[in-house]
């Protein structure tokens, strides 16, 4: 090598970049954050627990999110008269409301109806296991949002803001309550192929970076990159590696007393250590019993991926992980729906949505079962939806185009009062029409969940205090037990 | 080992620094005493610790 110290040699930035050191790896944002919880300096590291505003209804978040956006009146949102008038002129109809042209014309449900439960809930055919849930679930038949494309509509259902740089609202619930696990990141992504927008959806925008997601894809063998130490070292080299570490940065920060990033990455270390146990052990489902691994569809193909994410979230959360989302992964979708955004049904509402609901069906329920049965549901906020909703004219002959202004989220457990009924649609479930709800007011009515007042939960950046709801959001109280 | 620090960190260790790594360095040789190299790899262990190091990954 030469000695010189001249211009062959890499910038440190450039080693940086492609050295690695696991510095890339999803779980560096979690990482980062956490450390310090060991340490004496708790008090000043940004992921300590802290207090939320008023006692809180619910621990933790799972939110199922259904990329792609489901059809509201394929779904859970019964329309009748649209049965009655297939292939008929849609009344105020805008073939330009979705993403391509439709046809003006009234299309049908392929699916039936039945109601469930003694809230009466009306559900298509397709959730047979959902349905069983029926009196836990609050239904808004009313959501609505402004883009009619995924990647803005999928930043606005998780920032409320249809342009990327926001914070997700997992990040502002981390940056609110802290990390209840020093062994694992407080938010956790699960997603199969990215959703259409990618890493910024689950951004921590102008938070501070330790209050991004650590986002994964539990298909791999090592879900969390870089995790595992190289086989060529053993624990004890490993420890006495890391104690010599800890040694050169101390000295290196008595110097400098006021940097706040350097004890964090002191402590990073220290987390990555731990979680070399802690992350395999968590996403380890062979380490449930045959019966839950069927009991989420595990063995069944279709199923198989969304539900080892819907299990690997209920171990994560029994970990004290704080908000996990879920990109529900579905492996084929006919029908229009691709990888990134399977519900967006274009071409064949029957052949997507059934294949979809195979899918996440069972998992879903099984989730809810299994919440139920550990006493975990009621302290679990489960948030299950799209981005938008679907037109109830065809596009094609038997698909649906995006439409943003109606569309049904559900949520269930942690201090959801079940069995009810929110908010309407039209008569053809084209508009919502009644107590209306948008990205703001969903995510103002689960920070009061979890014991924010969404207006003032705060940050300030650029000279102004930003909050997840801006300058709008009413809590929907009518949900709330 | 001196040599290693102008490299990454453009300056010479303090001889207390320079106790630590020697003593470092001997305990991961010590580590792998059934395998030849055992030196070769404990150096590559110190290089490893120096560029996961505080001082190394920030500019003042």
């Amino acid at each position: 090598m030469n000695h010189q110290l001249g211009s062959h040699i890499a910038s440190r930035r450039h080693f940086l970049e492609s050295a690695g050191m696991g510095f890339g790896s999803v779980a560096l944002a979690g990482l980062l954050h956490s450390e310090g919880l060991l340490g004496s300096e708790s008090s000043t590291n940004p992921l300590s627990p802290t207090q939320s505003h008023f006692p809180p209804s619910a621990k933790s978040v799972i939110w199922l999110f259904q990329t792609g956006s489901p059809s509201q009146v394929d779904t859970f949102d019964y329309k009748p008269e649209l049965q009655k008038r297939n292939g008929q002129s849609l009344a105020g109809a805008d073939p330009k409301t979705g993403f391509f042209t439709t046809s003006g014309k009234c299309l049908k449900s392929p699916f039936r109806f039945n109601q469930h439960g003694e809230s009466g809930a009306w559900i298509s055919e397709i959730f047979p296991n959902i349905s069983r849930h029926a009196d836990d679930i609050a239904f808004i038949y009313s959501c609505f949002s402004r883009s009619n494309n995924h990647t803005p509509a999928i930043l606005e259902l998780n920032s409320g803001f249809i342009r990327q740089g926001f914070p997700s609202l997992g990040s502002w619930l981390t940056y609110g309550l802290g990390s209840e696990n020093t062994n694992l990141p407080a938010y956790v992504v699960m997603h199969g192929k990215k959703p259409r927008g990618g890493d910024p959806v689950w951004s921590s925008g102008f938070l501070p970076s330790v209050y991004q997601a650590t986002a994964l894809d539990p298909r791999q063998p090592k879900p969390i990159a870089n995790l595992q130490r190289s086989g060529e070292l053993t624990d004890p080299q490993q420890r006495s590696l890391l104690d010599a570490l800890r040694a050169a940065n101390n000295k290196h920060a008595s110097t400098r007393p006021f940097d706040r990033d350097l004890s964090a990455r002191l402590e990073s270390f220290e987390l990555a250590y731990r979680m070399q146990v802690a992350a395999p052990e968590a996403f380890d489902v062979a380490r449930e019993t045959k019966q839950t691994q069927e009991a989420y569809g595990l063995n069944r193909k279709e199923s198989q991926d969304y539900g080892r994410q819907c299990l690997i979230a209920r171990r994560l959360i029994e970990r004290g992980v704080r908000f996990v989302q879920v990109f529900a992964d579905v492996a084929k979708t006919p029908g229009g729906g691709v990888n990134d955004v399977p519900w967006d049904a274009h071409s064949d509402i029957s052949a997507n949505h059934g294949m979809c609901a195979r899918s996440v069906d069972q998992p879903t329920g099984a989730l809810l079962d299994d919440l139920k049965q550990r006493g975990l549901l009621d302290d679990t906020l489960i948030i299950y939806g799209g981005e938008f909703g679907r037109t109830s004219d065809s596009q094609g002959a038997k698909g649906r185009d995006h439409n943003p202004n109606a569309f049904t989220t559900w949520m269930a457990g942690g201090g959801i009062k079940g069995g009810t009924q929110y908010g309407a649609s039209d008569a053809f479930g084209y508009k919502a029409v009644e107590n209306r709800v948008n990205s703001h007011d969903l995510h103002a009515t689960i920070l009061k969940l979890m014991g924010f007042d969404h207006k003032k939960l705060t940050y300030r950046f650029n000279g102004r205090d930003f909050r997840l709801t801006d300058v709008a959001g009413d809590v929907i109280e009518e949900l709330i037990a | 080992m001196i040599l290693a620090y102008r490299l990454a960190l453009a300056r010479t260790p303090d001889s207390s620094e320079l106790e630590g790594i020697l003593d470092f360095i001997q305990r991961q040789t010590d580590s792998r005493k059934d395998q030849s190299n055992a030196q070769e790899l404990a150096i590559r262990d110190f290089c490893q610790l120096l560029f996961c190091s505080n001082e190394f990954v920030y500019v003042d």
